[in-house]
Formats: structure tokens, sequence, C-alpha cells
């Protein structure tokens, strides 16, 4: 049999997955609908009216970065525990397999029941009462202005997949933080190339964010133009493909 | 089956646990690994089947590299641990998901070692007590039917009519074709199971004899007094002086495990010089 991916072995990994975490995979979902649902609630008791664009992709975002990467964090987080570490790479398949189970768990389909469970609750939320005169609009995550929301995901859950299988214990803990430090230190690395390049001070930019800064009286942002958002796109997927590829060799490599 | 070529490994910002180490295993045998605490037992077994890598040197199974574990030397193998990972299902639903990645796995074994370690079939694997749910793994690995079988510390946390029913299980599945190798320190359990000792010891093998070569060249016994005996090693016990004395006179005695292991990690060379000189005869 091949050593790297075999169909059918791969059928029985994906099987053995799902029967043995199908009951923590449904408790997941019933907190996150709990989540989703109370908080939902409870905001439109506070605005009094049905939840605009803007805030549905705010909470679509939010609750799908976060509840993404603990998931990610948690469908990998054997690879640091002794006695799971033990059976998960002594048994019979091979890491490319084993990472591609977990890949799929955690980004295709979290991602088609996150969305799914969102667009169950906004609805709910926006019929819950009757909006005399007020225009309820519902996200469409297939337009063409959401995909950078899904691209920005991928890029949060490799880094969380390389953290699970890089770090021994408290994963999402230890790769949040990580993650955080290296944001700050690459804006604090590009605000100063920023400066020397411009000459002038400049406010904290990320990598590939607009140039901002202050002059008479007047806040100015110089920006390049749109077609180059392609540039950045193509780079959120490089490194997200980076990331990907590292983690599955950090998990080849990894050692009980 | 398994060859070991001058193995060199260590965790990371500790000396070497092994340096240099050279091992052969063959199919037909059973292996008992003793050696104290800390030793690196558990830590070679890793080696042997791929869960930690060497700095230098290569374990070999069957001639296949088992660094990085590839499918087809994992399929062959099966590694019983000291601690164990179960899920939470029954062991009839364990074997439906996991005994298909082994392809000469057999689920009538499976329930026949069940039944013979007195195992509910339809028991809930995490609910089980730790006995249980070694014992299920016993089961398991066993039925696996791999060329391959070790198990670090596998009496654990059984009892007594569990350990006896253990050997009678490992003595009826050892086949011509199949190497098992038992890691303990509870020497007693398993002194008339294993075939061939292993014992590691300051970083290497010091001793790799089947019972039939050291009980050859060296003698137990218990003696009221061993004053006119060319005494190897002795201790003080219940009934004499147990003793280990260069075998003079070509009859076989029942080892005692337990005294030639101290008597071994005691760094008794000249011992350990009868023993290898027997080997290279």
């Amino acid at each position: 049999m091949n050593n790297v991916f075999n169909l059918k072995r791969f059928g029985r990994l994906f099987k053995k997955q799902f029967s043995e975490h199908y009951k923590t995979y449904l408790m997941a979902l019933s907190v996150l609908l709990g989540v989703m649902l109370v908080g939902g609630s409870f905001l439109v008791y506070l605005i009094g009216e049905p939840i605009d664009l803007s805030m549905q992709v705010v909470l679509f975002v939010v609750i799908f970065y976060l509840a993404g990467t603990i998931f990610t964090s948690s469908i990998f987080a054997d690879t640091g525990n002794h006695t799971k570490a033990i059976a998960y790479f002594t048994l019979p398949a091979s890491h490319f397999e084993k990472f591609l189970v977990g890949w799929l768990f955690s980004y295709v389909i979290f991602t088609l029941v996150y969305t799914g469970s969102f667009y169950l609750v906004l609805l709910f939320l926006l019929n819950i009462k009757h909006w005399p005169n007020q225009h309820i609009t519902v996200l469409n995550i297939f337009s063409g202005e959401t995909q950078i929301l899904f691209i920005a995901f991928s890029l949060l859950h490799s880094i969380s997949i390389w953290g699970a299988v890089f770090f021994k214990r408290l994963h999402f803990i230890q790769t949040a933080f990580c993650f955080f430090i290296s944001v700050v230190m690459l804006t604090l690395v590009n605000t100063s190339f920023i400066e020397s390049m411009v000459g002038r001070q400049v406010r904290p930019a990320t990598p590939f964010s607009n140039i901002m800064f202050y002059e008479n009286n007047r806040n100015i942002a110089v920006a390049v133009s749109r077609h180059d958002d392609t540039l950045i796109f193509w780079i959120l997927v490089s490194v997200t493909v980076i990331f990907w590829i590292a983690a599955y060799y950090r998990l080849k490599e990894r050692q009980v | 089956m398994i060859e070991i070529k001058g193995l060199c490994f260590g965790y990371r910002r500790k000396p070497l646990l092994f340096k240099d180490l050279d091992l052969n295993l063959s199919e037909g045998h059973i292996y008992g690994l003793l050696g104290k605490n800390g030793a690196g037992k558990s830590t070679l077994l890793k080696n042997m089947i791929g869960l930690a890598y060497p700095e230098k040197g290569k374990v070999l199974f069957n001639g296949s590299n088992v660094a990085g574990r590839p499918v087809s030397v994992l399929e062959d193998v099966y590694f019983l641990a000291e601690e164990l990972f179960v899920p939470s299902l029954t062991p009839g639903q364990f074997v439906t998901n996991t005994g298909v990645f082994y392809p000469k796995f057999s689920i009538a074994d499976f329930y026949q070692y069940l039944k013979v370690l007195d195992i509910d079939p339809d028991s809930v694997m995490d609910k089980q007590s730790f006995g249980q749910q070694k014992k299920t793994m016993i089961a398991f690995g066993l039925a696996t039917n791999t060329s391959l079988l070790i198990m670090d510390e596998p009496t654990n946390g059984l009892d007594i009519p569990s350990k006896v029913q253990f050997r009678k299980l490992i003595a009826s599945v050892l086949t011509e074709d199949r190497c098992i190798v038992i890691s303990t320190h509870q020497v007693r359990d398993l002194d008339s199971l294993i075939d061939t000792l292993l014992i590691l010891h300051d970083r290497e093998i010091v001793v790799n004899s089947t019972v039939e070569e050291i009980t050859e060249r060296i003698t137990f016994g218990v003696f009221d007094n061993t004053k006119n005996l060319d005494v190897l090693y002795e201790e003080d016990g219940m009934r004499g002086k147990n003793a280990i004395i260069k075998n003079t006179n070509g009859k076989f005695s029942k080892i005692d495990l337990e005294l030639f292991f101290n008597a071994v990690t005691q760094g008794n060379n000249s011992l350990i010089k009868i023993l290898n000189a027997a080997e290279y005869e």
C-alpha cells in the first residue's frame, strides 16, 4: 500500500475520527449555537432594531475566527498529549492522511457548519419579530467583498494548525500569544521601514497596509491603487499555504 | 527483524541516553528488556517504532528505516504503551474503527482474548478501570497479529489472575514469524515467559543473551554458606544466601531474574565477562 496516500485508508481514518469524536463535535456545535442565539438575542433586545449589515459582518467574523481557531487547536491537540500522541502516531496511516483528516474537519467542515449555523441563527433573529418600516438586509457571504474574510480565516487556520502541532501544551494560548507578539513586532519593523522610506513620522502600519500621517490638521492616508489588492490577496494565500506545509512537516517530525 | 545500528539518542538539553548502540532482535523470540528507572527502556522502544528519531544511527524493521513512521512499518508493528489512551467506545466499536488498519487483524482472536482476560466487550473503554483498559488493549495488540509486538510495562495495573492469563496468552501467540519485546521492571512477572534477556545499563545493552545461554554459564541457588564457592554475586535472603556462581558442572538451574538484574546493574564485571565469553564462543 502507498506510504503517502491511499483513498481506502483515508476513508477509514475519516470514519474513525468522526466516530470517536462526534459527541464532542455535537457538544461544540450546541455551544456555538447557544452563544450565537443568546448573544444575538441580547443584542437585538439592546439595539431594538434588526441587526444591520455591518454588525452582521462583525458578528460573523469575530465568532468565525475565534471558534475556528479554538476548534482547529483542539483537533490537533492530541499530538501534544503523551498518551494520545502514541495512539495517533502509531496508527497505520500516513502523516499526510492524518493531516488531511484534521484539515478537513477544522477547515472545510467547520466552515460549512459554522456558516450554516450563523445563517440559521441570523434568520431567526431577523424574523423574531416584525420590524415595521425597517429595511432588512442579510449578509451575502458569496459576494466578492467577503472573499477576503475567508482568506483571513484561512491564514488564522493555518497558523492555528501550525501552533497546535508545534507547541506541546496550551496550544491555543501559546499560538495566540506568538501571533500577537509577531503582529506587534512586524508592525514596529514595518513602521520604522516606512518612516525611513518616506522620511517622516507615520502612524503604526501593519505590512501592506496604507501609510497614514497627520498634516495640517488633517489625517492623510496614502494607499496603493485598487488593482494592487491582488498582491495582498496572493501574499495572504501564500503565507497560508506556507503555514499549512510547515505544519505538515512539523507533524512528520514530531516525536513523542 | 529489528536492527539497531550505531544508535545515538538523547533528549534536548540532556546527556545522551544511548551512544553507538547496536542491537539485533530476531523473530521467534520473546525478549525481556530490563533496566533501572530512567535507564531509557521506554525511549529505546520508542526509537524502535519511530516515535523518537535517533540523532545518529538508524533503526531498521525488516530493512525499512522506522524513522518517519512509514505505513508499511506501522501496519506490522504494534506498540502497547505503559500509559494508555482509550476512546469513549466499547471494545467492539473500537475494533471496528481501528482493527481495519492492521492487515492481519483477527476479530475472532480479539473476542477470544477478551474472554480469556475477562473483559466485557460491551463496556465503554474510558469507563473501565486501568487494569481493564490495559487488558483490552493487550487483547487488541495480540489480535493485530503484527510481526513485532512491543509492550512497555504490560503487567502494570494487572491483578494476579490477569498476570497469569497474560503470561499464558503471550506464550500462546509466539510464532516463528513473530517477535515480542516486553519492557519491565517487575522481573518476577515475566521470569517464566521471556527467552532472551536484554539489560540496558549505562547507555548500552550490557546483556543480550538467551536464558539458556545464561544458565549454561552461571548457576543460581540458595546456599547456607558460600565460603567455599566461586561466588560471582550474592544477596542475603530469608532462607540463606541467594547466590550466582559459575556453572562448572553443566547443570541448568532456574534463573533468578531479580538477582541476576541486581548483579549486572551493580557493575559485576566478572559476571558480564563470563556471559560475553559465552556469546563469542
